[in-house]
């Protein structure tokens, strides 16, 4: 890839090393396509109490996403619905509509800790194929099959440069 | 964009763009009369590392007849928080590259060692769709040129709280707009109204509606030069899967960025689009609807899937059950009455399954009726019909449960907690006057209410206080319980939220 966004520096120091602070979180941009998951970039914000909870999506087609520290022990963890789905309105006696899309972009929200060392993205299953019984879905062009398990590292966006 | 099997096509309209742009650059142009900036020649670095992610400038003569600025297809936002900042590759060069930079007015840039080019938005209230015009030369004078949009984000946008407000502790619900022009905005506001009161005006959502904030971003983007509004700001369109589709496309990393900017904490989106046609999407924590009337109950079924946990009750494929247990709360595969999940909605002489007939399709009769998750058979729902099914029709009991649940469970069950709850208590800093637990419920006491207990007593005469004040005791546990009183939650007795501390 000829292009390397090197948005994450400057993120990084407008992200600055901290102390993990109650309410204080990051927004992972991220990008899936069919070779797995990319961070884009990522944003520090505070939350008013209890509304992180809020950020679990329950999902027929769900992405699970649990945050490691250097031992692999886990720090957090949640669930959003996969990016890639697309459903369309539920029309009378004809359901929803299912695109899978090659590519999507989203985003995670963590909550800030020091301690992260990485991002652990579970595996997206291939929409049309293990959901026997969902919808007939609109297959879009270059859809990979289920993405495998995949690590990012976390350090640079909860410690800021070294 | 050209196809690639023509690649002399491209490479004469590469050599005549060059023609213009330099005929341009005698006269003193070369970008535009828009931009602001300063022309920052920067010299690319020789340094290995920069040169070794550069294109080989192999074949110089032939590759610097149409060296190009190597910009990625993907469109870029720049928010005002930080610059944006991307580095600089040339295609065809001779490694000896210098670049500059001219943007427009609601941008400020600048191109830096790397190279690299740095952008800050100076937009205000709005976003502006700004452009950049970069330019390459070469050290045998060839030069590349190109113009990128860009979208520039506002330090600040105005968000309209319908209920509650942004700092509220609860559920935050965003809705945004897209195709509403300034004098648009009525519509938008009006449809917005329509989701509200597609929302409350169900009972059973209705009676938590104190646990919701609600708020409404009016966006409009403006075009740098004229200071118009654009068409759209977040890309959103019907007919994006067949001209006759009603999926809803829209640019989803451009939407969550917008809410990310503005609403970092927010809970769920939805996306209002300027249309009088029937449409719309989910997925992904955005439910995209158009300001058709119709069109908000879309969103609440939505809302029923990514909110409340809900799977679709409709029946529209085939009749293969599935072959594992739904993780949803109103489906399921169990026959067995203690193994139904819903169990403590049906009452003991309701047959299972239920058959079909006029008592048991009263909206709220709980019972075990076949068919839902899109098959036929072996699977089922708990009411004959429900909101799940088809957008129109209610909740329905179980379904309303998990929604009072998913309340509680994403934020709307307490406004304050002290000491926080994962704080292990050491009994030498316990205070003074003793231990004050406070859990104060977000909702009324009419609504929902704290049961307190010591050691597993409970302290009946503290029943819906928000605090208990325990003098010296030593160790201790204590207990509090949020018992919902609306009578929409039967699980556990009602209990929705349950708070513990431990003085070891």
């Amino acid at each position: 890839m000829k292009h390397r966004h090197h948005l994450l520096l400057g993120l990084m120091l407008a992200l600055a090393a901290g102390t993990a602070t109650a309410g204080e979180f990051v927004a992972l941009r991220m990008r899936v396509t069919a070779n797995g998951h990319e961070l884009l970039s990522a944003r520090r914000f505070q939350a008013p109490e209890g509304t992180s909870q809020g950020w679990n999506t329950h999902s027929d087609h769900p992405l699970a996403w649990q945050m490691l520290d250097g031992r692999g022990q886990v720090l957090s963890q949640g669930t959003v619905g996969d990016p890639r789905v697309l459903r369309g309105p539920l029309e009378p006696g004809g359901g929803h509509a299912i695109v899978v899309r090659p590519t999507a972009e989203y985003f995670l929200r963590v909550p800030v800790d020091a301690r992260a060392t990485d991002l652990q993205l579970q595996p997206l299953a291939r929409v049309s194929a293990a959901q026997g019984s969902r919808p007939k879905a609109l297959q879009a062009q270059g859809e990979g099959a289920g993405l495998p398990p995949q690590r990012l590292d976390l350090r640079g966006v909860m410690r800021g440069p070294q | 964009m050209l196809p690639n099997s023509v690649p002399w096509l491209r490479a004469l309209l590469r050599a005549c763009a060059a023609c213009l742009f330099a005929a341009l650059a005698a006269c003193g142009g070369g970008g535009g009369g828009t931009s602001t900036e300063a022309v920052t020649p920067v010299a690319t670095p020789t340094a290995p590392a920069a040169s070794a992610a550069v294109p080989p400038a192999s074949a110089a003569s032939a590759a610097t007849a149409s060296l190009q600025v190597d910009w990625p297809p993907v469109p870029f936002d720049v928010s005002p928080d930080y610059p944006f900042d991307i580095r600089l590759y040339a295609i065809g060069g001779d490694g000896k590259e210098t670049w500059a930079v001219k943007c427009s007015a609601h941008i400020s840039c600048a191109v830096e060692e790397g190279p690299k080019l740095v952008v800050t938005s100076r937009a205000e209230a709005q976003p502006v769709e700004a452009a950049i015009t970069l330019t390459v030369t070469d050290g045998q004078g060839n030069k590349g040129s190109k113009t990128v949009p860009i979208t520039a984000w506002p330090k600040s946008l105005k968000v309209t709280s319908l209920l509650g407000a942004p700092d509220r502790p609860g559920i935050h619900l965003l809705i945004l707009n897209d195709g509403f022009l300034p004098g648009d905005m009525g519509l938008f506001r009006d449809a917005a109204d329509g989701v509200l009161k597609e929302l409350f005006d169900r009972p059973e959502i209705a009676i938590h509606r104190d646990a919701w904030n609600v708020h409404v971003a009016e966006l409009v983007l403006l075009d740098d030069v004229t200071g118009q509004a654009k068409a759209s700001t977040l890309g959103a369109r019907l007919g994006c899967y067949g001209t006759l589709s009603p999926i809803i496309c829209f640019e989803e990393g451009r939407v969550k960025r917008a809410a990310l900017a503005y609403l970092p904490h927010y809970s769920s989106i939805v996306l209002i689009v300027n249309s009088t046609t029937v449409g719309g999407s989910g997925g992904s924590g955005v439910a995209a609807i158009t300001r058709q009337p119709k069109s908000a109950e879309v969103a609440v079924h939505e809302l029923g899937h990514a909110f409340a946990g809900l799977a679709d009750e409709y029946i529209n494929q085939g009749n293969t059950p599935p072959y594992q247990e739904f993780n949803s709360p109103n489906l399921t595969l169990k026959t067995d009455r203690n193994e139904i999940p819903w169990r403590h909605w049906i009452a003991p002489d309701t047959p299972l399954p239920t058959p079909v007939n006029a008592l048991t399709m009263a909206p709220n009769f709980v019972g075990l009726f076949e068919g839902g998750g899109y098959v036929s058979n072996g699977i089922y729902r708990p009411t004959y019909d429900s909101f799940m099914g088809a957008s129109s029709k209610l909740l329905g009991p179980v379904n309303a449960e998990a929604w009072a649940l998913s309340v509680y469970a994403k934020g709307g069950a307490w406004r304050r907690v002290a000491p926080a709850v994962t704080t292990t208590l050491a009994r030498s800093e316990q205070p003074a006057g003793g231990w004050l637990f406070e859990a104060q419920p977000l909702l009324g006491r009419a609504i929902a209410e704290t049961r307190w207990y010591v050691d597993g007593v409970e302290r009946t005469d503290q029943r819906g206080a928000g605090q208990l004040l325990l003098p010296a005791t030593g160790a201790v546990q204590v207990r509090v319980d949020l018992v919902d009183l609306t009578g929409l939650v039967r699980l556990d007795q009602g209990v929705v939220s349950t708070l513990k501390w431990t003085v070891p």
